[in-house]
């Protein structure tokens, strides 16, 4: 009798566990690119030489004059020619920029490992794609995910609050996500800083 | 990095993170795991083990500088007896409770108290230091995480029924069948 009662409490944690990452999902706060409508600042030509920042320099940078809210980004890829994609996230900053050609045509705030499983610094090419991942390991979903390492540090969808921290995985709000993933392809480089 | 990229960068960063506002939430789920040890009263276990030494001691006779199993100082002991609210481990302390009258004797009784985790420290001889561990019994974690005998025992014997009903479903329905193939 103790062990169906145990079967039933397991059970049941579970699946309030599941129902909570349901909601997680479901609050995550977006805010669209249209509406903010952002200037771009253009760098000189010595500055935007690759080399000097990313493997294909940086050309121009989408002006945001305010922080930006957690779970809030910005996505203006108009009139940016297609190019190589190259992804910058900057921990110390907690922002991810995401640039085509040279031309930053997303940003947003990140999450970012905490604790003896931090996020790995250094340039990786994207290994795989998945758009509705759900990780083994943690039993959540990891939607959009871009993977970096074969041990399974990846960009992914996440609901990105104040307060938050990954498992060394790169949070990012959900529809950013679906953007960078459209975005995105396999060998693309990301860098992280 | 280029200065105006920094600059534009800084301008948007939420700013650098700390680590103590960080609330740290696993998606592991841990609280099912809670539920289920509190389902078998490990929190009062723990309650003991983080007061009492985690080396079973043999219950062989003590030296005479080690401290004995009861003392005056031993709150902690009571404490953990008190909320594990057992008859059994009441009686056993009270069981302790003599040699305490005599530990200026000569000491060196037997020490009977024989608790879930095993023996604890010998019989005593002399006054302890003050500052000597009390020598509580060491507490392994008294229920098991791992199901009861009897709940195994309940499991298979309801296994086994259902095996020998099924038996018996069969066994019946056999003779009804045979005359009409026959």
């Amino acid at each position: 009798m103790s062990s169906i009662a145990l079967l039933l409490v397991v059970v049941g944690g579970g699946a309030a566990a599941m129902s909570h990452i349901g909601e997680d999902r479901s609050a995550s706060v977006s805010q669209s690119a249209s509406a903010a409508s952002p200037t771009r600042l253009f760098l000189k030509k010595d500055e935007a030489r690759p080399g000097a920042a990313g493997p294909y320099g940086v050309r121009s940078l989408l002006k945001i004059n305010r922080p930006l809210e957690y779970g809030e980004f910005v996505w203006d890829d108009r009139s940016v020619p297609d190019g190589p994609v190259w992804i910058r996230a900057d921990l110390k900053r907690q922002v991810i920029s995401v640039f085509r050609g040279g031309h930053e045509i997303g940003t947003a705030v990140i999450l970012y490992g905490v604790g003896n499983k931090e996020t790995p610094l250094g340039t990786f090419p994207i290994i795989a794609k998945k758009k509705d991942h759900h990780s083994i390991t943690y039993d959540a979903p990891m939607p959009f995910m871009l993977r970096l390492t074969e041990d399974g540090v990846a960009i992914h969808g996440s609901d990105v609050r104040r307060g938050r921290a990954t498992h060394g995985c790169i949070g990012i709000p959900l529809d950013f996500a679906r953007r960078l993933f459209d975005g995105a392809s396999k060998g693309d480089l990301v860098s992280i800083v | 990095m280029l200065d105006a990229m920094s600059a534009l960068l800084d301008a948007r960063s939420p700013g650098e993170r700390t680590e103590a506002a960080i609330h740290s939430k696993s998606i592991k789920a841990a609280a099912p795991r809670h539920r289920v040890k509190s389902l078998v009263k490990a929190p009062k276990a723990g309650d003991v083990a983080a007061q009492t030494p985690q080396t079973p001691a043999a219950p062989v006779p003590s030296l005479p500088q080690e401290a004995p199993i009861v003392s005056s100082s031993d709150a902690a002991f009571e404490e953990a007896v008190s909320a594990l609210e057992t008859v059994p481990v009441t009686v056993q302390q009270a069981a302790l409770l003599p040699p305490a009258g005599g530990s200026g004797g000569a000491g060196g009784g037997g020490l009977i108290f024989a608790p879930p985790g095993g023996g604890g420290g010998g019989g005593s001889i002399g006054n302890p230091p003050p500052d000597a561990p009390t020598g509580t019994p060491p507490a392994t974690s008294p229920v098991s995480p791992v199901p009861e005998p009897g709940t195994w025992l309940m499991m298979l014997l309801g296994f086994g029924f259902i095996g020998f009903s099924m038996r018996r479903h069969r066994e019946s329905r056999r003779p009804q069948t045979s005359p009409a193939s026959v």
